[in-house]
Formats: C-alpha cells, sequence, structure tokens
C-alpha cells in the first residue's frame, strides 16, 4: 500500500532512534533517578548550557522574531541578508572568503544530506564513505533518495588515515559491478573517531574522486570542537583543490554551537547549477525566516561566541576528553586518541566472549544492563566487532557516574571471562594430566 | 555533477516564484505608482493587524529554550500536537475527538504534500485532482517525489463539478499509459475556484476512490476562510467513519491561509493509518518543524475567544473584499465564478481572447503583464478550457484598483 521507498524505510531499523527512547524515558539524575542510564550515544554537548542562557536571556527581545517574517515566505535557499550574515561569519571564523551567491540553507545537516541524495545520484546509485561513519549517514542518503553508502575501511583504525589507495580498491571492484560511484562524504573533525584529517589528506582524497567525476562532500559540523592540536585541522573552504566546482561544504549550528533544535545548517558550493537545484528543494525543505532570524542575532554576536563561547566549550570538551582518556587507559582499554568532537572511539573486543558482531551484540546489552549505553560499532559501520563510541559532553556528573559504571562492568567481564579461561584450562590440564 | 532526476527538477518552470520575483523587482505601492500590482499570490492581507495584535502579546520569554539544546521529537513535539487535536475537535468538529498521536507536523501544506507523496508513491506514480488547481501543486509533487498529476477537468456550466464519471475516464488514460494511480487530491474549499464542495459532492468522489484502493488527500486548508453567509463548510472529519477504508483518508490543513501566516509554515496531518504517521514522522527529520514554531502556534491555537472574534472579522472583511472585486469585474462585464471562500475569484476571460486557444490566453497573459498587472493564467492552472484567470482579492483596496484600472486598459475596456 505504501511506495517502496516508504517501505523500506519502515523496515529499515533506525538503530540510533530505537536506542533514543530508551535513554531519553529512563535519564539517570543523581537524586531524581539514580536508577536511570547514562547515555553516552546521543552526540548532543550539553557543557555550554549556562553560557547559552545566559546569551539567550541578555540579548533584549532574542525571542521576539520580526513578525514581518510571518506574512512572506522567505527567499528561495534563504534571504539575501541572511546568507551575507552567514558568509561573514564564517570568514571571519575561518579567515576564508566564501560569498553568499554560493550558498544555500537547510533546515539541518541531516536535511542537508537528503537533498545532495536527490541532487548528485539517482536510487542505487552509490556514495563511499570511509568507516566507521556515524550511523546516520546512510540513513540520510537513503531513506529518502534511495542512494546507498558503501564503506571504506581505515587499513589500521587505530591509526586512521585518509589514503587513496582503501578508496580506489572499493571504487574499482564496485565498477566492476556495473555500480555508479557519484560521491564521496567525508565528516572532518571526524563522527565518531573524534580525530582530525590534515589538510594533505583531505586534498589527495578530494582530487582523486574529482578525477574520477565524483562530487565531494566535506562535512564540517564539528569544525568548531578542535580542543587539541587545532593547527591540524583546515576548513576546505581554505584549500585548494584541482576542481572545486566538486567541493560541496556542510556547516550548521547543531555541534559547533550545541544548537540542534534550531535547525539551521548550510551548504556552501561553486557549482551553480547544484545551488539551483537545491534552492529549488529547499521551498519543500524550508529554512524559516523566524529561524534565519534567531541564527543571525546569534551570528551577529561575534565577540561572545569566538572569545566567551567557544574558549569555555573547548575547555570544558578537553577536560572531559581528558578524563575520559585516563580513565580508559587505567581501565586498558585502547581508544584511538581524541582531538576533536564530543566523543572517543574505543576497543572493547578483549571483553567479547565470541569475536563476531553477535558478540559485540552481547556486549552492548551487559553494558546497557549496567546503565550505560554506548553506540556500537556495527551500528557505524565498523568492520572489526568490539569498538564502540562513548560520547563524553553531557555532565560532569554524569561522566563521572558512567565512568564508575564502565569500570564495574569492564571488571566483572574480565572476571568472568577468565574463570571461563581458567575452568577451560584446567579442563585442559585435567584431560592432558590424563593423557 | 548533477543527477537526472535534479536536472528534471531544475528544468521544472516555475510560474508561482516567477510571478513573485517579477513583483520583487518593483513592486506598486504609494510611493511606486507605476510598480507591478501583484494580485497574483493568495495572501490573506486583510487581518495582518489582528494576527499582528496577538504576536504581540506573546510572552515570548516563556519558551523554553531547552527545545533548542536537543534534537527536536521527531513529528512535532506532544504537547503542540496535544493543543491541535484539541482546536481541531473545535473548530473541525470530527466524529470521534482527535487522538494527537495520529497527527504529524510538518513546515507547511508544500511540504506535506512532498513528504504524503513520498510515502504513498513511487517515482513515475500518478495522483488525479481536480483541475484548475493551485499551480504549485504539480510542482510540490513532482520537484523530488517525481510523481505525476493527472488533472481531472471539472469546470462544468461555470461551476467546478466532481463527477465520478470524469475521475474514472481520467484514471483509464492515466492506466492507458501506463501510470500506476494510488491516490487523488482533494481541495475543499476550493483553490481556484472559492468554491466549497457539500459532502453529498464529495463524498461519491471519496467513496469512488478508496473502492479502488486509493488513497484520498483532503487539504482543507480554508477551512476557516469561507465567507459566504449561505454555505456551511463541512470537514470531512465529521463522516470519516462513514467511507469505506478510513485508513485511505489522509488529512491536511495549515496556518497558512486561515491565519494568514505563510511564513510560519506550520501544517498537521493526520491519518488513521499508523504506517503513514511512522513514515511522516521519519520524514520529518528532514522538513523539520521547529520548537520555538510550535510555541508559537500554541498560542495562537488554544486562544479560542480570541479565535472566534478573529475569525468573524476574517469572514466579514473577505466578504467584503470579493463583493467588491467581483461587482467591479461584472461591471466591466466579466463573469466570475461563484465564490464562497477562499480569497480570490476564477474570472472569464474568453470573450476577450482573439481565439479561442491556450496561445490566446497566453497572449492576454503577457499583455497584462505589460500593464503591469499579475494574475494567474488558467493554463498554469491545467485549466481544460483557454480564458479563466485568478484574481486574489486580499491586498490593499488601493491596489485592487489600480490592478483594475490596469486590467481594462489591456482590455480595451472603457
Amino acid at each position: 500500500m505504501l511506495s517502496n521507498r516508504a517501505q523500506s524505510l519502515l523496515d529499515a531499523n533506525d538503530l540510533a532512534l530505537q536506542n533514543y527512547g530508551a535513554v531519553i524515558n529512563n535519564k539517570w539524575h543523581p537524586t531524581a533517578n539514580p536508577q536511570g542510564v547514562i547515555n553516552f550515544c546521543t552526540a548532543l554537548n550539553n557543557l555550554c548550557e549556562d553560557l547559552l542562557n545566559e546569551k539567550l536571556s541578555s540579548t533584549p527581545n532574542f525571542w521576539n522574531p520580526n513578525s514581518e517574517h510571518i506574512y512572506q515566505y522567505g527567499s528561495l535557499g534563504g534571504n539575501e541578508s541572511t546568507k551575507e550574515d552567514l558568509v561573514k561569519f564564517v570568514n571571519r571564523l575561518h579567515h576564508v572568503s566564501i560569498e553568499a551567491k554560493n550558498v544555500v540553507l537547510a533546515p539541518g545537516v541531516s536535511a542537508a544530506f537528503d537533498m545532495l541524495s536527490f541532487c548528485l545520484a539517482e536510487p542505487n546509485d552509490i556514495i563511499l564513505c570511509p568507516s566507521p561513519y556515524y550511523g546516520r549517514i546512510s540513513s540520510n542518503f537513503d531513506e529518502r533518495g534511495q542512494v546507498k553508502t558503501v564503506a571504506v575501511p581505515f587499513r589500521d583504525l587505530a591509526h586512521p588515515k585518509l589514503e587513496v589507495e582503501r578508496f580506489e580498491a572499493v571504487y574499482q571492484s564496485l565498477k566492476e559491478q556495473g555500480k555508479n560511484v557519484r560521491a564521496v562524504v567525508i565528516v572532518n573533525p571526524n563522527n565518531p573517531l573524534g580525530v582530525v584529517f590534515g589538510a594533505a589528506e583531505i586534498v589527495s582524497i578530494a582530487n582523486w574522486a574529482s578525477q574520477h567525476n565524483m562530487a565531494v562532500i566535506f562535512d564540517e559540523i564539528f569544525a568548531s570542537t578542535v580542543y587539541k592540536d587545532e593547527e591540524k585541522f583546515s576548513t576546505v573552504l581554505s584549500l585548494k583543490f584541482t576542481h572545486p566546482e566538486r567541493i560541496i561544504w556542510l556547516w550548521g549550528f547543531s555541534k559547533s554551537l550545541c544548537l540542534p533544535g534550531l535547525r539551521f545548517a548550510t551548504i556552501h558550493s561553486e557549482n551553480s547549477h547544484l545551488i539551483s537545484c537545491l534552492k529549488k528543494l529547499e521551498f519543500l525543505q524550508p529554512s524559516l525566516s523566524l529561524v534565519q532570524n534567531v541564527a543571525c542575532k546569534i551570528m551577529s554576536d561575534f565577540e561572545w561566541y569566538t572569545k566567551k563561547f567557544l574558549p569555555e566549550n573547548l575547555r570544558r570538551l578537553q577536560k572531559h576528553s581528558n578524563l575520559v582518556s585516563k580513565t580508559l587507559t587505567e581501565m586498558s582499554i585502547p581508544f584511538i586518541p581524541p582531538t576533536a568532537g564530543f566523543h572517543v572511539f574505543c576497543n572493547f573486543s578483549e571483553l567479547l566472549e565470541n569475536k563476531s558482531f553477535e558478540g559485540e551484540d552481547e556486549l552492548f546489552k551487559a553494558f546497557c544492563s549496567a546503565g550505560v549505553y554506548m553506540t556500537p560499532g556495527q551500528y557505524q559501520a565498523c568492520d572489526e566487532p568490539g569498538w564502540m563510541r562513548l560520547v563524553f559532553s553531557g555532565s560532569t556528573e554524569s561522566l563521572e557516574e558512567g565512568l564508575r559504571r564502565l569500570r564495574k562492568v569492564v571488571n566483572e567481564l574480565r572476571m568472568r571471562n577468565n574463570l571461563n579461561i581458567n575452568s577451560q584450562t584446567s579442563a585442559l590440564s585435567q584431560r592432558l594430566s590424563k593423557m | 555533477m548533477l543527477s537526472e532526476r535534479a536536472e528534471v527538477t531544475l528544468g521544472l518552470a516555475n510560474p508561482a516564484f516567477e510571478s513573485i520575483d517579477r513583483h520583487r523587482e518593483n513592486p506598486y505601492s504609494n510611493n511606486n505608482p507605476d510598480g507591478i500590482v501583484k494580485l497574483s499570490t493568495a495572501d490573506n492581507n486583510l487581518c495582518k493587524d489582528i494576527i499582528l495584535e496577538k504576536w504581540n502579546q506573546i510572552a515570548f520569554h516563556d519558551f523554553d529554550a531547552n527545545h533548542l539544546f536537543r534534537y527536536p521529537q521527531l513529528g512535532g513535539l506532544d504537547r503542540t500536537k496535544q493543543t491541535i487535536a484539541k482546536f481541531i475537535d473545535r473548530y473541525f468538529s470530527p466524529e470521534t475527538p482527535m487522538d494527537f498521536r495520529k497527527l504529524s507536523l510538518i513546515p507547511g501544506i508544500t511540504s506535506a504534500f512532498d513528504v504524503i507523496s513520498c510515502a504513498i508513491c513511487d517515482p513515475g506514480d500518478g495522483i488525479l485532482c481536480p483541475a484548475p488547481y493551485y499551480l504549485r501543486i504539480y510542482n510540490d509533487y513532482k520537484e523530488r517525489a517525481g510523481v505525476e498529476i493527472i488533472s481531472v477537468a471539472s469546470i462544468e456550466n461555470n461551476e467546478l463539478t466532481l463527477e465520478v464519471e470524469q475521475f474514472e475516464a481520467a484514471l483509464k488514460s492515466a492506466q492507458d499509459i501506463g501510470i500506476t494511480v494510488k491516490a487523488i487530491l482533494l481541495v475543499n474549499p476550493n483553490n481556484p475556484t472559492g468554491e466549497v464542495h457539500n459532502r453529498n459532492e464529495i463524498q461519491p468522489i471519496i467513496d469512488w476512490a478508496m473502492r479502488k484502493n486509493l488513497f484520498v488527500l483532503m487539504n482543507e486548508i480554508y477551512a476557516h476562510s469561507v465567507y459566504s453567509e449561505s454555505q456551511q463548510f463541512t470537514s470531512v472529519l465529521r463522516y470519516s467513519s462513514k467511507l469505506p477504508e478510513r485508513n485511505l483518508l489522509i488529512w491536511m490543513w495549515g496556518m497558512s491561509k486561515d491565519f494568514c501566516m505563510p511564513g510560519m509554515r506550520f501544517g498537521v496531518v493526520h491519518t488513521e493509518n499508523q504506517q503513514v504517521v511512522d513514515c511522516l514522522h521519519r520524514f520529518e527529520l528532514f522538513q523539520p518543524t521547529i520548537p520555538l514554531v510550535q510555541f508559537i502556534v500554541e498560542q495562537y491555537l488554544s486562544d479560542y475567544e480570541w479565535i472566534d472574534n478573529y475569525f468573524d472579522t476574517n469572514r466579514r472583511r473577505l466578504k467584503d473584499a470579493s463583493d467588491y472585486l467581483v461587482g467591479k469585474l461584472k461591471e466591466s462585464g466579466i463573469r466570475t465564478m461563484p465564490a464562497q471562500a477562499g480569497f480570490f475569484v476564477l474570472a472569464d476571460f474568453s470573450k476577450f481572447l482573439s481565439e479561442p486557444s491556450m496561445e490566446a490566453e497566453r497572449e492576454l497573459n503577457k499583455r497584462f503583464e505589460k500593464h503591469g498587472v499579475l494574475l494567474v493564467s488558467g493554463e498554469t492552472m491545467r485549466a481544460a478550457e483557454p480564458g479563466w484567470f485568478r484574481i486574489v482579492f486580499t491586498g490593499l483596496r488601493s491596489e485592487i484598483d489600480e490592478g483594475l484600472k490596469r486590467l481594462k486598459m489591456a482590455l480595451s475596456i472603457e
């Protein structure tokens, strides 16, 4: 009865959404709900709500949107004045010089992916993404656009690097199967790995992809969350490419400004055809003038953002990152050293009873039973079982409680595994002694 | 670099926006008397003062900023939907109270069309719609969902007549060219004619469609803009349990027309069909309704006393403006379809065409544009016969007078 695309949507499990329910409805609180669960899976940064609240309440008429915005539709693709304010903000922040005519607004980066899915590919075409990748990437391209994401795993996950050879191999194999590979998507700073890919790697991959007539989409939504080795991150807006018209840049308020509920994001491209098409789609997926109004108010206070909000935000993220790194090290749990974002990618494979994704699922359930929800690697296209993404940007209290629970459950699992090994060893030595 | 489907979308004409852009460059006003008079966009400017007064009473500082710090609940916040359910109960009189969990919020009917068509149609499928129809309908369904709107020619004897035979014929023609028809779309009260269909006109069509296992998309966006004293509006929600298959009914409404707030981009969809509800909630991630907007909507839709007064005043002003335009057109020998609701009348200019053809209608349209007045031509609304033009009457009286003057000049009428 429904369309084929709707049927596949409903049949596919959106695992991120499934778990979201559990963590929202039974959220831990030290006094009100001490039996609740710790959310280490939703990439929300709640560390600076106090700063945001202060800003919102101290700005006169912050919430009084201009009533003119309700009587008219805005311009297709975003109002000129908003786009001017946006490019001014971005240019100042990143020392670049993008133009308003190359920018289209979207109600969030998820919507932007959906729009790009339609614009760049036909149903069942392929886009490539280094893996592990943020779980919603494949859904955002597939749910409506029906474009399929194919993973390009890192050669050495513990030391992730973007390598052309890895992409070329996957690309060739897909071509041999008669597939159309239309684009590459790179999230940088990266989710779920929490690392930054340097300029040389970025340019290499982009130039390689362009040579094969692919579009290259860079999601820089975590751009302003680099709290360590800041100089390693360069926005693609500042880099030189062989085919600049193939480079597509995405950014929004959800992570850099911790305002996911505003639904304000932007797409930049020097391809005027793409911009025209995106503008048409924006009418169906609008960025409201009311929202643009609020976004402009926030962007207009550059001083507040760069001198007050950003440094404090980064300081708090670093503090949490350090605490998690220290704890994981003490627990002898390997992880990829994070320098950006709200998360760290950890390797719990040692604890797997059986080294498979079923084993990872069991482990995930064990962690959930212990009241700690992380995101298993299999939901993020990871090809090695046992990795999980740990989000550390909740309150310091909940982080400490979560790490306490994690330590406890890891110890318990280790003891269980040792007992198993001991009993297997003793059974084995008994058999040997009888021989 | 662009996909084929993107190229197709880029190639689609967008007359609604062309009109808006042309006007924006050189809008008529008291300070710009040579500017372009736009009588083509169905915005109700007659009650901006009342809407604004309410707006200025809203305690915006009551908006919970926590909504900004997290991702909004997909499909709309429960409390907003509860408010809307109660509003629908009071102002649409459904047979049984609305279950808020069957509601989906969406940023306007345009978005609703897009998302619903993705849910129930695959690219290339078709939806039957009586024509002439609101000109954006074709684009809203085609631009991304890739769905064909198939016209069901419906003007007979100066009235919009819905007849099962016409739908049956349109269905067959579609099937003959290999289009799978999945639904019918009805807009009641109607755009562009301004007519209100009674239950006894609409229900046979709905019954027919449901027996053919087609979805019935019911757009009631002008429900509370009915100004004719002799006409009542009956929502389909009042008799939905009498329909053969309720799970096929998808009902929608929004704030853009009845509350004069197109910029709010607020719409609501109701269906008993849980699969469709689930789909709409999931797709809403890609076209979200913002918590701030939901907050504003709650302020408006929960103040029944204010709403009752506003609706009364709005209706009076609409009737005034409609009567005025219809009267003036009649004086100039231009007949109109009897309008009972909405912001426009459908006028018959066929006797002014150089010949009874769409080519001649286009010529006439160009003449209107050259004289600085924008209307919507019947061809863009898929009218079957040439000569129809939709004229919006909800602008400033001075602008309408200027527009009428220019129309007469273009038609060489004294």
